[in-house]
């Protein structure tokens, strides 16, 4: 149970201080993730920082983060291991007796993403990302490594971490992830930030924009986000909506300006017709 | 920081964990462990960390937070609401509909689960099947009704595939299978006297039924729910929903292998059941909580519903354009038009109209039959 933080408001100040600002339910979640080597589940829609959780967490431990990107189709010959075939040939053609020579050793095996994070043990911050874009099958392959942080290979045998890595999953919930995979993890649904917050985020993440437009453009986001659209805004593009802000040189808010530079916030046309028929709402006159 | 810690025993983690499975979480030993150990780990707690931790450990989906929420409260008191306050409810409600027992009032007409529909054996004589087939399921009697069922279970469509992504061995293919090869070639002093082949399989894409269970539609959702079911257990991959008031996912339910059972526990789950409709607002929840799910995106979506609706035609009609934006194809069974007189003149099917690839009546077997050739059918233009 090392690791180096007392308690989870400990740990989220530390956080503040490489960059990423979580709330209270966040931090506990990585608070005990670290504190009872569990894998840490995190759901959320687009654009919510999970991803970025993960980073912050390795660069605040000074751990190496590997990052293995789920797709549709991945398997255990891009995720786990897969074997040197070219060498093994070689190997096998060049000994004396085929039959004697053991090509299916350490030698020949090839780490990918998952085996490495392993091997790498508590060296590691393992980030599991969009893990529901893989297929289900995929996810049986990740259960023995979430339980035990292991893994077997059947000509090898079991491969076990010399210490637990810190694993973050996460999922944008466009399929459900089997309830066997949930167990084995500390789960945590990453909601949108509240305005005040991401007031903070933003003035961490774009010094550059002033405050008083920061503070702005983190009102304007919020209410937006409670419009109901198809695709509500993430941080990321709050944070590129501020950039463009500042970089057409104004200092406060105004509604023409807000809908000329919508493109960088919304990139849907319905929604952004939404957004700009209800503009007086998203920018009030008092400002 | 909360005012005074809190004790917490190992006894007091078993319990919480046991009130909360009554409330229908599904929580392992291994997770009122983990309970356990985090608060071990965290030393002397508040009311709220208390509270956080035991979220993170022992709730793993959103929808089970107003539960935990709700059953947090009961057993330990509310947390204490300062600056920051304890999130709200997530918009939706919560999927788990628990404690609601088997003491619902039972409704007249066909509601899922009376007595007639015991026996899955039905003997069909082929001179009857024509006449039966004919025959609008809301006319038949109990006894046609068990019949149909059996002849709905027969139907077995196949579902439009798409291209999948994982290579798998096959006997022949256009990627050479490595690892067989080396496999094969070690027999054979490295020598390399066949080559194994790996092809890309192709995928069923998902069937999503939406039943409208209002008032009228009794019957036909009835017949829709068995199809459903029939699906599901021959290994597709189906979801199913019921809209009325409100939108209900019940593929967990439909699951049991008996279909009577799965029908009975429906019928206490869906709690509009010959209610009213508000059809928009249930296809827009449907677009919004499960758009980018495979439930909808790349599916077939089938719509049973009279499209009789006390919301806006706009909401439907908006609802419908971004489901069928979404869906690999839409399919509407409107059991209405069974009747050759009739003219989808209402407001709100005819804001739906456009937004589906297939009108057909579903109210009898052969329409169930043009139905499936509608599924298996590739699409046009």
């Amino acid at each position: 149970m090392a690791h180096p933080f007392t308690s989870p408001a400990e740990l989220r100040t530390r956080l503040g201080e490489v960059g990423y600002l979580a709330d209270d339910a966040l931090a506990m979640a990585t608070h005990l993730a670290l504190g009872l080597n569990r894998p840490l589940l995190l759901e959320g829609e687009n654009g919510v920082g999970k991803t970025e959780i993960a980073k912050a967490l390795a660069e605040l431990l000074g751990r190496d983060l590997i990052r293995l990107q789920c797709y549709e189709g991945i398997d255990t010959s891009q995720a786990l291991y897969d074997w040197h075939y070219g060498r093994q040939l070689l190997a096998v053609r060049g000994s004396e007796d085929a039959r004697a020579a053991d090509v299916f050793t350490r030698d020949y095996l090839l780490s990918r993403p998952l085996l490495e994070a392993l091997e790498a043990g508590d060296r590691a911050v393992l980030l599991i990302d969009e893990l529901d874009r893989a297929d289900d099958e995929f996810e049986a392959f990740l259960l023995e490594l979430l339980s035990d942080f292991a893994v077997t290979i059947p000509e090898v045998g079991r491969i076990v971490a010399p210490s637990p890595p810190l694993v973050v999953l996460t999922s944008n919930r466009t399929r459900d992830l089997h309830n066997a995979l949930r167990r084995r993890c500390l789960y945590h649904w990453v909601s949108h930030p509240d305005a005040e917050r991401e007031f903070e985020i933003l003035r961490v993440r774009a010094p550059e924009v002033p405050e008083a437009l920061a503070r702005q453009v983190a009102g304007a986001v919020h209410r937006i986000r409670g419009l109901g659209l198809g695709n509500s805004p993430g941080v990321g593009e709050s944070i590129d909506w501020a950039g463009a802000l500042h970089m057409v040189g104004v200092a406060t808010l105004s509604r023409e300006i807000a809908a000329a530079t919508l493109s960088a916030l919304i990139k849907d046309v319905d929604d952004q017709q939404l957004v700009t028929e209800k503009i007086d709402l998203v920018v009030p006159s008092s400002s | 920081m909360s005012a005074e810690p809190i004790e917490v025993t190992g006894r007091t983690c078993v319990e919480f964990a046991a009130l909360l499975r009554r409330r229908g979480l599904a929580i392992g030993p291994e997770q009122t462990t983990a309970f356990y150990a985090a608060l071990h780990l965290l030393g002397q707690v508040g009311l709220r960390e208390l509270y956080w931790a035991g979220r993170v450990v022992l709730a793993n989906q959103r929808e089970q937070y107003p539960v935990y929420t709700a059953a947090f409260a009961e057993f330990f008191g509310p947390p204490a609401e300062d600056d920051h306050g304890l999130p709200a409810p997530p918009r939706d409600r919560p999927l788990v509909a628990v404690d609601r027992e088997a003491g619902a009032p039972g409704t007249p007409t066909a509601r899922p689960g009376e007595p007639e529909e015991e026996a899955d054996e039905a003997r069909v004589v082929p001179s009857d099947v024509r006449l039966l087939k004919v025959k609008s399921f809301a006319l038949m009697d109990a006894d046609e009704r068990r019949r149909a069922a059996a002849l709905i279970r027969d139907l077995r469509p196949e579902l439009p595939r798409r291209r999948g992504r994982r290579r798998r061995p096959a006997p022949s293919g256009p990627h050479l299978h490595v690892r067989g090869l080396l496999r094969a070639s070690l027999r054979t002093d490295g020598e390399p006297m066949q080559l194994p082949r790996r092809r890309v399989p192709f995928r069923e894409r998902p069937l999503t039924l939406v039943i409208d269970v209002s008032g009228s539609m009794g019957p036909y959702a009835l017949a829709l729910l068995r199809f459903g079911h029939a699906m599901l257990h021959t290994g597709h991959r189906v979801e199913v929903f019921t809209v009325g008031v409100h939108l209900t996912r019940i593929t967990e339910s439909l699951r049991r292998t008996s279909v009577d059972a799965a029908l009975r526990r429906i019928g206490r789950e869906v709690d509009d059941w010959d209610g009213g409709t508000l059809l928009g607002t249930a296809v827009r929840d449907l677009v919004d909580r499960f758009g980018g799910h495979s439930a909808v995106r790349g599916a077939v979506v089938v719509m049973c519903s009279d499209g009789l609706d006390r919301d806006d035609p706009e909401t439907l009609g908006s609802a419908m354009r971004d489901l069928a934006r979404r869906a690999h194809r839409v399919v509407w069974l409107n059991p209405l038009k069974g009747d050759p007189r009739y003219r989808p003149l209402q407001r709100g099917m005819a804001a739906a109209l456009p937004h589906v690839d297939v009108f057909l009546a579903g109210h009898n077997l052969v329409s169930f039959e043009a139905m499936c050739t509608a599924l298996t059918r590739r699409r046009v233009a």
